[in-house]
């Protein structure tokens, strides 16, 4: 297993956001973190990442708990915010972390599209650009997990479907096992054989795609308060 | 030229050399992360323990090290107290060092003594202040450059820093420290209220017109080098304040590469 989270609760005082969270995602998975604001969608990719601590239960990346030490550069992180966007540095140096292996640099520049940028100013790019250059950034350490917390917040249709279509190449042909949220569905629901669902009484529950049900995209469009029994997966849900 | 001939100059010239370069270094770190109030809390606050080494008979420039090295340390505890409002740590050492120096100056003898570090004077630059300026600018700056990738990765990014194994508290903490004593070499040159200037307003001219970070860097030592020799020499001819003419003349350099705006 890639991701694995047994009983992961988590709250702020007696207010419980996320409640016995288990999911299990393989090897090669390519996973939509869904659901409404405030449900916790970015605070579960935060206690993945240890940005956010205090859970119970546990939760393993790439098969290692991560409650002791963790070696998160075998991880590739794209933030939801894209931070800095005029700091005066280079494509190149913000992949590279200031300075590091042009030949690597041009190759991942590549992959998201943006051959020919590696010289050109962060400040003097668009949503979209920066934000491949972001994904470029979270693969150059070769990592084999990807997280994204909405990484096409903000950004127009186009850069969209470009940024989808560059994660699916990273999956399918690559076998990259990516875990991502979003409120863009549609846009990434052709690429993805996983959704994770998070309702706004803290429980999860996790649809192979195939074996979703026309009550189970509802719930995903819709966000409903609560799950009812059917579907692939299913959770009773007591909300007081 | 006359000006080399005399000891006291090539003093005065050999200690603006290491100002030029740390300031910058240090300054460009400062601006990123959004801590340009840092300077001037840390340079009022060593005003205070230059008017204690004054009153003690102590070296005042170990007096302005010591006090700015405390200041930044509380300025790091007083961040995580209020998390996200750094300026409010500033503020409050700011406000702490100003108070002190003030109360401390009324048992001053010589008032112009504590007015010299308060608008510099570089030109009345000790041996013992030339060696100690040198020896730490030489260990500011190869910590620099063996930390310049955690320094640039944190200013640009702190959340990705950690994740990518960098020590983020050890490394902010170093150059809390780092800080502190560029601002302490750097009040006798320019000046403790002049001080935060020199280490902004050269990288502010170099954001003008670099090309990457690195090329950044370079170009704000630059200007930082050429405000601070040229506003040596023109001082020395012209009869006036070093510390002044140095942030003055950044200043108009700032401008007139504001008026010619890069392109995109």
């Amino acid at each position: 297993m890639d991701i694995q989270l047994k009983d992961v609760s988590f709250g702020y005082g007696k207010e419980c956001i996320l409640k016995n969270i288990n999911a299990d995602i393989e090897k090669g998975d390519f996973v939509a973190l869904v659901g409404s604001n405030g449900t916790g969608k970015s605070t579960l990719i935060k206690l993945m990442l240890k940005i956010k601590t205090g859970y119970t239960g546990s939760i393993s990346l790439l098969g290692t708990d991560i409650s002791g030490k963790f070696d998160y550069r075998k991880i590739g992180y794209v933030a939801q915010k894209p931070v800095i966007s005029h700091f005066p540095a280079t494509v190149y140096e913000v992949i590279t972390g200031s300075k590091g292996d042009m030949s690597r640099v041009k190759e991942l520049l590549k992959t998201v599209s943006l051959e020919g940028f590696e010289k050109a100013l962060i400040g003097n790019l668009s949503g979209g650009q920066l934000q491949k250059t972001f994904i470029a950034r979270a693969l150059y350490n070769n990592p084999s997990l990807l997280i994204l917390d909405e990484p096409t917040v903000g950004i127009d249709h186009q850069s969209t479907l470009s940024i989808c279509k560059i994660l699916n190449d990273l999956n399918k042909k690559q076998g990259m096992t990516i875990l991502m949220t979003t409120h863009t569905f549609p846009y990434i629901e052709s690429y993805i054989n996983k959704v994770l669902f998070l309702d706004s009484c803290g429980h999860a529950a996790l649809y192979k795609s195939s074996e979703m049900t026309e009550e189970d995209m509802c719930r995903i469009y819709d966000h409903p308060r609560k799950f009812h029994k059917g579907g692939a997966a299913h959770k009773s849900c007591e909300c007081s | 030229m006359e000006i080399f001939a005399y000891e006291f100059m090539q003093k005065a010239f050999i200690v603006a050399l290491c100002i030029s370069v740390i300031t910058p270094l240090i300054g460009g770190i400062i601006v990123l992360k959004g801590l340009s109030n840092m300077g001037e809390a840390l340079s009022h606050t060593a005003l205070s323990g230059i008017a204690l080494g004054l009153i003690l008979g102590i070296n005042p420039l170990i007096g302005a090290i010591c006090f700015a090295l405390v200041a930044a340390l509380l300025i790091e505890g007083i961040s995580r107290m209020f998390s996200g409002f750094s300026e409010i740590a500033t503020t409050v050492v700011l406000a702490l060092g100003i108070g002190l120096a003030s109360i401390l100056s009324g048992f001053i003898g010589n008032a112009a003594t504590l007015n010299s570090y308060m608008f510099g004077s570089i030109v009345a630059t000790t041996d013992l202040e030339v060696s100690l300026t040198v020896i730490l600018s030489a260990l500011i700056i190869i910590i620099y450059i063996i930390n310049y990738k955690n320094l640039f990765q944190i200013a640009f990014d702190q959340q990705n820093a950690r994740l990518n194994g960098i020590k983020v508290n050890t490394v902010n903490f170093m150059f809390m420290l780092l800080t502190a004593i560029t601002v302490a070499l750097s009040c006798k040159t320019v000046g403790a209220l002049i001080v935060s200037s020199l280490m902004v307003i050269p990288v502010a001219c170099s954001m003008r017109v670099s090309k990457s970070y690195f090329s950044g860097v370079i170009i704000s030592i630059a200007f930082a080098a050429a405000f601070t020799l040229g506003g040596l020499i023109i001082s020395y001819y012209w009869d006036i304040k070093p510390g002044g003419t140095i942030v003055l003349i950044g200043v108009a350099v700032l401008i007139l590469l504001s008026l010619f705006k890069r392109d995109k």
